[in-house]
């Protein structure tokens, strides 16, 4: 069955649409037709790379092509003007996480998807890493029995001193948001709808006007606890960045290796072969162009999107607070489990 | 005396063999009768309330050495309890045998996975590590192994397969009560195991199950689903899923009750019924005698012969009719007849209404059902002929078959 490739747009070509470039030349169904950036010289040097257009801004990019879908890869803060300009237009949205920096503005962006008839997704990579989903089979199939704790790191040394990231007009604040997406979205992927939340943040190394380390403890709505660890300035050295302990077993998913051990056996099973990025980014847009499509359910729905912006906002209110902090349930799987 | 002339050889006169559809084949008496009549006169019927159900559960699970035990309405109410434990997503893959009963398989649609059929040992009947192998795929999310006909499947390199993909293993031992590897009874060297109390199984109740675990996130969800996934004594009770009500009523935990102590007699008199016959038929040409392998002990739900077409005329179905013929012994040739994706449910796709699903939501490699991918289920099925077995066979009942056994196969060799 000869169907055309689903047409999309870039906004930003920054770091990150650096990794769906790569993508999109490993792919069959995506096709990059534009690609807008306010800074000619890196819209101009992108598009050229991939034998497609450039533009200075988006909406230019949305007159001039006849675009399926757009992913927003600029800063968070404008990723709510940006994503609810072409869900109107009734483009397909993958927006790179954040969602946005409130959660206001996030159940806006799904408000006008719906009303469009349009997708609204996430970025959240780690969820289509083939280990992930795996230990998520091996987790529900009750293999390692009652889940008792999850635990998530990322950290590493990065110098943010002079990265948007960690100007909070821009990115909303600092490693919680920016890293944080990632774990509490891990999280409920892993557990269900969470619960509540505390976070405790550590020293500031970098000098930033944000946090650049933090612990958070998350509980999701049937009391398992999570503790996850946020870093720009220690690197914990772990082969692993999720670790989730069940009373009959351990599953630990690392970036070379995945594996996991049921308690009455002395061996730890590897089940994956790691992170890889380049198949983490393919299999999202891969699976993005299947739902515009019609072929397959979207992994990250947008009230995925929502949840995850309502962990971090929560997230950020106990940290300003210093106590536990209940997160607000989101869609109707939320609320009917809560 | 004259010799009679070879077209008179006169036929002796048939004998009765005890049959499990009947009082003369099955174990049920004074003793069932008495745990009824308690039942009945206590009034409570249901298990919810009731001690006998409760009291089954426990003894079984005492006696296979497990966690958890729970009965249920039937043998395939068994496997849908084991497969909805388990969980699956529309169109996700369960693996299961080709050669075994639709009520182990429907289980599986009524769950919005879909079967993928592995191939099974033609010797055994059986699924194995070999045979699964090839059919574990990204989307499979739990492997049912059945111990056919009593006969264990090879668990430790099929446990080991499971294990490196993390995949749940569900044993199916309908047909196998006590049957045991290693010394381990089969239902409790995988994740889950399934029992059925069906009218011709080793311990009956007319229809009836029983789910066994050590898992205790499986085991809750298979309590749950027997019983519309009410949460009985929680603080805040409710249905938490899609469950139907599988439960078993007092008047068959009664029964059950009184079957149990039974069991351990009726499998150690059809293993020496089995052991007396497969003695008398060694070294006969053209059919082979049940196998299994050194370590398992076989508890003989059927005894299974394989009939080789090539030395007896007319194979398995040849020699089924003429033991019918000539010695009034029923046996089924080919067993179950046809594959089991040779069924309509499966090679028409006949679900719910006409929406075909949950085979909208499979793979394509799921639904191929090409003939030269079960070369050992063909061959299973072409060569079986399932022998009635049974705990009240006495010598003369056995010598009886293996003398019908011998003479066909005298009558029939080519």
């Amino acid at each position: 069955m000869a169907t055309e490739p689903v047409k999309f747009g870039l906004v930003g070509a920054g770091g990150i649409a650096q990794a769906y470039a790569q993508a999109f030349a490993q792919s069959a169904i995506a096709q990059l037709v534009g690609v807008a950036d306010l800074r000619p010289e890196a819209a101009a040097a992108m598009a050229e790379s991939l034998g497609c257009q450039s533009f200075t801004d988006h909406e230019a990019m949305a007159e001039a092509l006849e675009l399926d879908a757009v992913i927003i890869c600029t800063p968070p803060v404008t990723h709510r003007a940006i994503g609810t300009y072409f869900l109107e237009r009734q483009v397909h949205v993958l927006c790179e996480k954040p969602l946005s920096i409130s959660s206001e503005d996030a159940r806006a962006m799904r408000a006008v998807a719906e009303e469009a008839g349009v997708i609204l997704t996430m970025a959240s990579k780690f969820r289509y890493v083939e280990d992930v989903i795996k230990a998520k089979s091996i987790v529900e199939s009750g293999l390692l029995g009652d889940i008792v704790l999850f635990e998530n790191a990322f950290t590493a040394r990065v110098d943010m001193t002079q990265r948007w990231n960690s100007d909070p007009a821009i990115s909303g604040g600092g490693v919680l948001i920016d890293n944080g997406t990632h774990s509490l979205d891990i999280m409920r992927y892993f557990l269900g709808p969470l619960a509540e939340v505390q976070v405790v943040e550590g020293k500031r190394i970098q000098g930033l006007m944000v946090e650049d380390t933090v612990r958070i403890f998350a509980k999701n709505q049937s009391g398992i606890i999570g503790n996850i660890d946020l870093s720009w300035s220690i690197n914990k050295e772990l082969d692993y960045y999720i670790r989730i302990y069940g009373s009959q077993g351990t599953i630990s998913v690392g970036w070379k290796e995945s594996k996991y051990r049921q308690a009455a056996s002395s061996e730890w099973i590897v089940f994956g072969q790691g992170y890889s990025k380049v198949q983490a980014f393919g299999s999202q847009i891969e699976n993005f162009s299947r739902a515009i499509r019609g072929e397959e359910a979207l992994l990250i729905t947008a009230d995925d999107g929502v949840a995850s912006v309502a962990a971090v906002e929560a997230a950020y209110r106990a940290l300003y607070q210093s106590r536990w902090t209940a997160i607000a349930p989101v869609g109707v799987a939320e609320l009917a489990a809560a | 005396m004259m010799p009679a002339p070879a077209a008179a050889t006169p036929k002796p006169a048939f004998m009765a063999l005890p049959n499990d559809q009947d009082s003369s084949g099955r174990t049920l008496g004074a003793e069932e009768i008495l745990l009824l009549s308690e039942a009945i006169e206590s009034g409570t019927l249901t298990s919810t309330k009731g001690k006998f159900v409760k009291t089954l559960e426990t003894q079984f699970a005492e006696k296979l050495g497990v966690g958890y035990a729970y009965a249920c309405s039937s043998g395939s109410a068994a496997i849908h309890t084991a497969v909805a434990a388990i969980n699956p997503c529309p169109g996700d893959e369960i693996i299961t045998t080709s050669i075994t009963d639709m009520g182990a398989l429907s289980s599986i649609l009524y769950q919005s996975a879909v079967p993928r059929f592995a191939d099974v040992d033609p010797r055994t009947w059986n699924v194995t590590a070999e045979t699964i192998a090839p059919c574990i795929t990204p989307r499979t999310k739990a492997i049912i192994v059945t111990h056919l006909f009593g006969n264990p499947c090879q668990m430790e390199p099929i446990m080991a397969l499971a294990r490196a993909h993390g995949i749940p293993v569900i044993e199916d031992a309908a047909q196998a009560f006590m049957a045991t590897q290693n010394g381990q009874p089969v239902g409790t060297l995988g994740d889950i195991g399934c029992f059925s109390l069906q009218q011709g199984k080793h311990i009956t109740t007319g229809e009836g199950g029983l789910v066994v675990t050590n898992n205790s996130v499986m085991a809750r969800k298979m309590w749950l689903f027997i019983n519309k996934a009410w949460g009985y004594g929680d603080k805040k009770p409710d249905h938490y899923f899609l469950a139907p009500n599988y439960r078993m009523t007092e008047l068959q935990g009664a029964v059950a009750c009184a079957q149990l102590p039974k069991l351990d007699g009726v499998v150690a008199q059809r293993q020496a019924g089995a052991n007396q016959l497969t003695a008398k038929l060694q070294g006969l040409a053209g059919v082979e005698p049940p196998f299994h392998h050194p370590g398992d002990t076989h508890v003989y739900w059927k005894y299974c012969l394989r009939v080789d077409g090539d030395v007896i005329d007319g194979g398995a179905v040849g020699l089924a009719q003429w033991l019918k013929a000539e010695r009034g012994i029923f046996s089924a040739p080919r067993y179950i007849q046809k594959p089991a994706f040779r069924c309509e449910v499966f090679a028409k796709q006949r679900t719910f209404g006409n929406s075909r699903f949950p085979f909208t939501h499979a793979s394509p490699e799921a639904l191929d059902y090409s003939a030269e991918k079960f070369p050992g289920t063909f061959e299973g099925l072409e060569k079986v002929l399932v022998l009635p077995w049974n705990e009240a066979y006495t010598d003369a009942h056995i010598d009886y078959i293996a003398e019908a056994v011998h003479t066909a196969v005298a009558a029939l060799t080519r």
